[in-house]
C-alpha cells in the first residue's frame, strides 16, 4: 500500500489537506504549536517547530536507544542516554580525540601554575549559546559551581576543585585552583559541560540553594542551555529525544552533517529489525542482540560497524575471602579459562584483554603477565600451592536473565570444572549486586563486572577499580588491598609531567596482574548496524563521546 | 440494604483495598534489592553523595516512618519524586497516562464490538462453519501472548504490507506541530485542527490496539457466546419466534440483552486488566503509555514511581469493579431489586 514511511506521510497529508478543506473554518492552526515539552514541562506550547508538520524532508538521522533519557541536565546526567544528550547539547572546556588525548575545544589554551595547582583556561570569544548569548568565564565559573552545589552528577569528579577561589580574571580568561595536585584534572574536565548561565537565572525557580533558587534544575531537566553543536528541538522522556544542528556553532559543520537527529527509545530487537529495513531508523544502539546485528547484516542498505571499546570484561575475584584470598587460586583460576572461545564463541568481535587496562590508551601496558587457556598449568598451581581435587569451591555471580553473561558464566563453570574447581553460579539482579560490593564478606568469590572510563584516562581504571579507599562499590568487587598500589596510584595523581605519569601507569598495571585481582575476559567491542549512507561514526574512549553527531555525516 | 448502603459498603471496600495494596508495594519496593539512591546518582558518585541523596529521600528513616511520609504526601497528590526522571512521579503519571488509557480504550472498543458481534454470530450459527472458525479464533487470542501477536503485526502490516507505523504515536514531522492539551493525542490533533495527523494518530494506534484486544476478543466472545446459547433455550424466545418476531429483533433486544451480564461484568475486569497487559505491547511498539513508564521505573529501582504507577494500576481495577457493579443495577434491575429484598 505503501513504499515507505515517506509515501504514508504524503498519503495522511492528502487526506489532512482533504479534511482542512472540508472543514475550513471549524478550527485555526496554531503557528506557534509544538509537540515538544515533557512531564515537568509548563504546558504552554511555545516551543516552535518552525517547519510544516508531516513533511520532514531535511537531512535526518534516526537512532534507537535503550533506555530513556532520565535526565538532560548536565549536573545530574552520567548514564549512556544522558551524556548523549550533554555531549551534542553542551560544549566542555576540553574535548578527547580517538585515542583519549585532551584537545583544546571551549578552551583554546591552557597554563599551569608553578605548584601544579592552578589552571588558568584562555576561552574562545567567539561561542554562542543556543539562546544567542556570549559564552565566558562567567558561565564556566557558574557551570562548576552549580555542579559543585547540586552534588549529583559528575560532582564527586570536581571535589579536588577549590570552589571558593575560582575565579573570572578576564571576560575570556578563568583560574581555577584545587586543593591539591591532581594531574588527571584535565581528563576529568571534560565532564564539566557549559551552561548559559544568563538563562539558566532566567528560569531558576524558587529552591534551596539562595539567591540561586533551584540553580534551574526543573528548567534544565527539559531544556537545553548550552552552545553544543546541536539544540534540542522536542523531548518526550519515555519515547523519544530530538536534536537540531546549530548552524552558528563556533567550529565548522560537515557538509553533510545531519540536520536533525531522532533518538527513538526502542527496546525491543524484533521492532528495531523492521525499522532498520525499512529505513525508518538508520542506525541501532549498540545493545542489540548478537541475532539482530548478524541478520541486520544481511540486507544490503546496512552494514554492522565493530569498534573495540575501552571497556574490558572482568571475573572480579574476592581477594578478601577464602578461597579466592590466595593468589595461587586466584593465578589458577585466570589459567584455566578458555579466553578464546569467549571471544570467538560468546562474544563474536570482542577483542584480547592484556591486562586491567584497554589498548586503546597509549599507556596501556602490554608486557603484563596475562594468562591463556592453560589447564594443565592451572592444575599445576592448585597442587603445588597444596589443594587437592574438589578443595576449592566458588560461587560466581553474574547479572541475571542477560544472554551473554549466562553463557559465560556456564563456559567459565565448564573450564574450572576440569581444572577441579566447583563453581556455584549465582545469578542476581544488577540492584542486588551492587549491595552485595558494599561488604566484602557479601561479595561472592568471583564477579561478572563490565567498566569503562568515565573520562579518557587510566586513571579512571585505577582509582575506582583498585585504589583501596575506593574499595566497596561494584567496580572494585575484588576489595584489593595493596598499599604499594595505593602509593603508584597517588604519585600518578601528583605526576604532572605526562611521559612520567604514563610510566606510573604502566608499573601499576604490573603491580596490578601479577596479583590476579581478576580475570581480565575481553576488550569489550561495541555494535552499531549503520545504513550504508550513515558514515564518520568515531569512537572516543570516554562514556558516549562517540555519540557526537557532529561526526556523522550522510553520504 | 439500601442501594446507598450498598454503595457506601463497596466505597469503603474500595478504600480499605487500596490501603492494604498502598502497604504491601510500599514495602516490596522499599526491600527491593539494590540502593535507589546510588543507582539514581550513577557510578561516580562518592559514598558521601549517596549518604548524603537517601537522607534528602528519607531513606534513612524506618519503614513505618517512612510509609507515614508517603500516606501524608498521597492525600495531598503528592507521590514523590521520581529517581529517573526527576520529576514529581504524580506529574509524570498524568504525562504518561492519556497515551496509555487512549490505547487500552480502542483496544475495548475493539473487544467489544468484535468480541460481542463474533459471538452473536456464532451462537446463531451453533456448530457451524462460523461458530468452528470463531472457536479457532478464539484460541489464538487467548493463547497466543499479545505482545507476540503486535510482532506479527508488525512484521505483516508495517514491514511486508507497509501500511502502519509500527512505533510511537506519531510520524515524525508531525510530532511538532500538535500542541500538548489533553495527552490524548486523537483528541489534541483534532483541537490543533492537525488532520493529517489525527489520521496518523490513528494509524499509530491501531495495531497496538488490536495486538491488546486480542485476548479479549476471544473471551467475550466466547462468554457471549455461551450466554447467548443458554438464553436462546428459554421459553420465551420460543414463544417470542413463535409470535413471528423478526430473527434480529429476537436476538439483538431479547436474546443478547439477557445473555449480557456476564460479559458486562467480564469487560469490567478486562478494561483494568489492560492497563497491566499493556506493559509489553507498549514495549514493542514504543508506545509512551503509564505501562513503559512503569518498566523502566522497575529497571531503574525507582521506587516513588513503582508505588505510583501499581496504585494508579490498583485504582484503575477497583474503580472498574465498582463502575460494573452501578452498571449492573441499571442494566438487570432484578439484580437491584433482589439486593435491596435481601434486607
Amino acid at each position: 500500500m505503501f513504499e515507505d514511511a515517506e509515501t504514508r506521510r504524503r498519503f495522511l497529508q492528502g487526506i489532512g489537506a482533504a479534511g482542512v478543506a472540508g472543514l475550513a473554518g471549524c478550527s485555526a492552526e496554531d503557528p506557534e504549536a509544538s509537540g515538544g515539552g515533557s512531564p515537568a514541562g509548563d504546558g504552554d506550547g511555545d516551543e516552535t517547530s518552525g517547519d510544516e508538520g508531516g513533511s520532514d524532508d531535511r537531512r535526518t538521522l534516526a537512532m534507537n536507544a535503550v533506555q530513556r533519557f532520565g535526565t538532560i541536565d548536565p549536573a545530574r546526567g552520567t548514564d549512556y542516554t544522558q551524556v548523549m544528550a550533554m555531549v551534542n547539547l553542551y560544549d566542555p572546556l576540553v574535548f578527547p580525540n580517538e585515542a583519549g588525548e585532551i584537545q583544546p575545544h571551549v578552551a583554546e589554551d591552557w597554563s599551569v601554575s608553578d605548584d601544579n595547582r592552578t589552571y588558568t583556561f584562555t576561552l574562545r570569544d567567539d561561542i554562542q549559546f543556543h539562546s544567542g548569548n556570549q559564552l565566558t568565564a562567567a558561565d564556566v565559573k557558574y557551570s562548576l559551581e552549580r555542579l559543585l552545589d547540586i552534588n549529583e552528577g559528575y560532582a564527586s569528579q570536581f571535589s579536588i576543585v577549590d570552589v571558593d577561589n575560582v575565579a573570572v580574571t578576564g571576560e575570556y580568561e578563568i583560574e581555577i585552583p584545587l586543593t591539591e595536585v591532581y594531574a588527571p584534572f584535565m581528563d576529568v574536565l571534560v565532564l564539566l559541560f557549559i551552561v548559559d548561565s544568563q538563562l539558566v537565572q532566567e528560569n531558576a525557580a524558587d529552591g534551596e540553594f539562595g539567591d540561586d533558587g533551584d540553580y534551574g534544575v526543573e528548567f534544565l531537566n527539559n531544556a537545553d542551555a548550552g552552545s553544543g553543536p546541536y539544540s534540542l528541538n522536542a523531548f518526550e522522556r519515555g519515547s523519544s529525544i530530538s536534536f537540531d544542528i546549530f548552524r552558528e556553532y563556533w567550529a565548522e559543520i560537515p557538509e553533510n552533517a545531519y540536520e536533525r537527529v531522532y533518538v527513538d527509545i526502542i527496546t525491543t530487537d524484533s521492532t528495531v529489525r523492521t525499522l532498520m529495513r525499512n529505513e525508518e531508523l538508520h542506525m541501532t544502539s549498540q545493545y542489540q542482540s548478537e541475532q539482530t546485528y548478524q541478520t541486520l547484516a544481511e540486507e544490503d542498505h546496512i552494514r554492522v560497524n565493530s569498534t573495540p571499546t575501552a571497556t574490558l570484561l572482568y571475573f572480579k575475584l574476592n581477594t578478601q575471602r577464602a578461597p579466592t584470598d590466595d593468589v595461587e587460586v586466584r593465578k589458577a583460576i585466570a589459567h584455566a579459562f578458555d579466553y578464546e572461545t569467549a571471544r570467538t564463541e560468546v562474544a563474536p568481535g570482542s577483542g584480547e584483554a592484556v591486562g586491567p587496562v584497554a589498548p586503546v590508551f597509549d599507556s596501556h601496558n602490554g608486557d603484563v603477565p596475562q594468562p591463556g587457556y592453560d589447564p594443565e598449568r592451572a592444575r599445576e598451581i592448585l597442587e603445588n600451592a597444596g589443594y587437592g581435587e574438589g578443595d576449592v569451591q566458588i560461587e560466581h555471580t553474574f547479572v541475571r536473565e542477560t544472554d551473554l553473561q549466562e553463557q559465560l558464566a556456564l563456559l567459565y563453570q565448564q573450564n574450572l570444572n576440569e581444572v577441579g574447581i566447583e563453581v556455584e553460579l549465582n545469578p542476581q539482579t544488577w540492584g542486588t549486586m551492587t549491595d552485595m560490593a558494599t561488604d566484602p564478606a557479601q561479595t561472592s568469590h568471583s564477579n561478572n563486572v563490565f567498566y569503562g572510563p568515565v573520562y579518557p584516562s587510566v586513571d579512571a581504571y585505577l582509582v575506582n577499580q583498585y585504589y583501596s579507599e575506593s574499595a566497596s562499590t561494584w567496580m572494585s568487587m575484588s576489595h584489593l588491598q595493596d598499599s604499594e598500589l595505593d602509593g603508584i596510584i597517588e604519585e600518578s595523581r601528583r605526576t604532572t609531567d605526562p611521559d612520567a605519569r604514563a610510566d606510573l601507569y604502566r608499573d601499576a598495571q604490573q603491580r596490578i596482574a601479577e596479583q590476579y585481582p581478576e580475570v581480565f575476559v575481553f576488550v569489550d567491542t561495541k555494535k552499531h548496524a549503520m545504513n550504508e549512507e550513515v558514515q564518520g561514526y568515531t569512537y572516543r574512549p570516554s562514556m558516549s563521546f562517540d555519540y557526537w553527531f557532529r561526526d556523522l555525516t550522510q553520504e | 440494604m439500601k442501594y446507598y448502603q450498598y454503595l457506601i459498603r463497596r466505597f469503603t471496600g474500595m478504600i480499605a483495598s487500596l490501603a492494604g495494596l498502598s502497604v504491601i508495594i510500599f514495602a516490596v519496593s522499599r526491600i527491593l534489592p539494590g540502593n535507589p539512591a546510588r543507582m539514581a546518582l550513577g557510578p561516580t558518585a562518592s559514598e558521601a553523595q549517596v549518604e548524603e541523596f537517601a537522607s534528602e529521600l528519607g531513606l534513612d528513616e524506618p519503614l513505618p516512618v517512612q510509609y507515614v511520609d508517603y500516606l501524608q504526601g498521597l492525600l495531598v497528590g503528592d507521590l514523590g519524586m521520581s529517581l529517573q526522571t526527576r520529576s514529581p512521579v504524580a506529574n509524570d503519571i498524568l504525562w504518561y497516562l492519556p497515551a496509555t488509557l487512549e490505547l487500552i480504550s480502542l483496544a475495548m472498543a475493539f473487544t467489544i464490538v468484535f468480541g460481542i458481534f463474533l459471538g452473536v454470530v456464532a451462537a446463531s450459527d451453533k456448530d457451524g462453519v462460523v461458530d468452528n472458525a470463531t472457536r479457532l479464533v478464539s484460541f489464538v487470542g487467548v493463547s497466543v501472548p499479545g505482545f507476540f501477536i503486535g510482532i506479527v503485526f508488525q512484521v505483516v502490516f508495517g514491514y511486508l504490507l507497509q501500511w502502519f507505523p509500527i512505533t510511537g504515536r506519531l510520524s515524525r514531522g508531525f510530532e511538532e506541530e500538535v500542541t500538548r492539551q489533553t495527552g490524548f493525542m486523537l483528541v489534541d490533533t483534532l483541537l490543533g485542527g492537525h488532520w493529517a495527523a489525527h489520521v496518523d494518530a490513528w494509524m499509530h494506534l491501531l495495531l497496538p490496539a488490536l495486538a491488546l484486544s486480542m485476548a479479549g476478543i476471544g473471551q467475550i466472545m466466547r462468554i457471549t457466546r455461551s450466554s447467548m446459547i443458554d438464553v436462546q433455550r428459554k421459553d420465551y424466545i420460543e414463544a417470542e419466534r413463535g409470535l413471528g418476531l423478526p430473527n434480529w429483533l429476537v436476538v439483538y433486544k431479547y436474546t443478547l440483552k439477557n445473555a449480557f451480564i456476564p460479559t458486562l461484568t467480564i469487560l469490567g475486569l478486562l478494561y483494568a486488566s489492560l492497563l497491566g497487559n499493556a506493559f509489553l505491547i507498549e514495549l514493542v511498539f514504543n508506545f509512551p503509555g503509564i505501562a513503559s513508564y512503569g518498566v523502566q521505573a522497575v529497571l531503574a529501582n525507582d521506587f516513588n514511581a513503582i508505588v505510583g504507577v501499581t496504585m494508579t494500576i490498583g485504582l484503575a481495577f477497583v474503580l472498574a469493579n465498582l463502575v460494573i457493579d452501578l452498571l449492573l443495577g441499571r442494566v438487570d434491575p432484578r439484580i437491584r431489586l433482589a439486593m435491596e429484598e435481601s434486607t
